[in-house]
């Protein structure tokens, strides 16, 4: 999977960038697709509930680097 | 130990780079995977494993990846697996119809992502020097009493924070209306995030290469600056464009 750039010139590697796709990669394998429920039903509920949860997680990972400074200390 | 059948998705002709269960006209991308991995009994402990989780997601993505460069396809949801290669092709003869013609509208068409970002602080910052109101409070707020800065302050913030749900929705309404003027697209939750770079608009489109070039990519050129940033994804398979 590439992102689209207007250009061909090499992207500076941005460590947040990789984090917001694996959440795109998540949102949408987890989340969307066509349901159908093979004869083995693995429930389909258990799949909503991991991704309820990673959605958690993901904002909490989130929310832990915004509160930690360049340095990895807590900004408050 | 058992083999079970992981069905990543339908297609019509066969790729080659899945086991491949052909029947009713259709192709199911398979992988027969181990009890151990997605057998009832050891699913609930695997799923609790973000190891676990992440390596199979990204696999299900890659190999439906790999496989959208050759052929339309519907892609299925994470974890749909069959007991036995005669179940994977009753399913192919139960819903030959449905997949038949959901194939013909993927027909050369892609999944795209498209996300509109502003930046908090440049957004605020671009607002108070140009918005002719904003500026003069903040003038008057150098000159005055503590009391009248208290005052000043609130207004400040007050008009601040009014003009910028005003900006954003000039701009997310713009970025939508260039979109779905000629596209079909779907809105989709925003990206939550605690940071100064917040998600506003996120949609996903289905469209061939070339209505991608001509519409996308310079709508990325448009909003492009310190407040305003479009991010673009794929192509995808077509996750949501998919119900049946």
């Amino acid at each position: 999977m590439n992102s689209a750039t207007p250009n061909d010139l090499l992207e500076e590697y941005d460590p947040e960038k990789e984090k917001m796709l694996l959440s795109d990669v998540l949102d949408r394998v987890l989340n969307t697709g066509v349901t159908i429920s093979g004869d083995l039903v693995i429930g389909i509920a258990d799949v909503e509930l991991i991704y309820v949860g990673l959605r958690v997680l993901l904002t909490s990972v989130n929310k832990l680097k915004s509160d930690l400074d360049v340095d990895g200390n807590p900004t408050v | 130990m058992k083999s079970l059948y992981y069905v990543f998705g339908v297609t019509k002709n066969a790729i080659g780079n899945t086991y491949e269960i052909a029947g009713s006209g259709l192709v199911a991308l398979t992988e027969k995977v181990s009890e151990k991995d997605f057998g009832p009994s050891y699913l609930e402990n695997n799923l609790k494993d973000m190891n676990w989780v992440n390596e199979k997601v990204v696999h299900h993505q890659n190999t439906l990846a790999a496989a959208i460069e050759h052929s339309s396809l519907i892609p299925f949801k994470f974890g749909s697996l069959f007991s036995s290669e005669e179940q994977v092709k009753s399913m192919l003869a139960d819903r030959k119809d449905q997949f038949a013609q959901l194939l013909s509208q993927l027909e050369n068409k892609q999944e795209y992502g498209v996300k509109l970002h502003y930046n908090d602080l440049a957004l605020e910052k671009l607002l108070t020097e140009s918005h002719p109101k904003l500026s003069e409070l903040k003038e008057q707020m150098l000159s005055v009493t503590a009391g009248k800065k208290f005052m000043l302050k609130k207004k400040f913030g007050d008009l601040l924070k009014e003009e910028k749900k005003k900006e954003i929705n000039r701009i997310r309404q713009e970025v939508y209306s260039k979109l779905n003027d000629s596209l079909r697209l779907k809105q989709l939750d925003v990206s939550p995030s605690e940071s100064v770079i917040k998600n506003v608009l996120n949609l996903a489109l289905l469209t061939d290469a070339m209505s991608f070039q001509e519409k996308v990519v310079p709508l990325t050129d448009m909003v492009k600056g310190p407040a305003f940033s479009i991010e673009v994804s794929g192509p995808w398979p077509a996750y949501n464009f998919v119900e049946l």
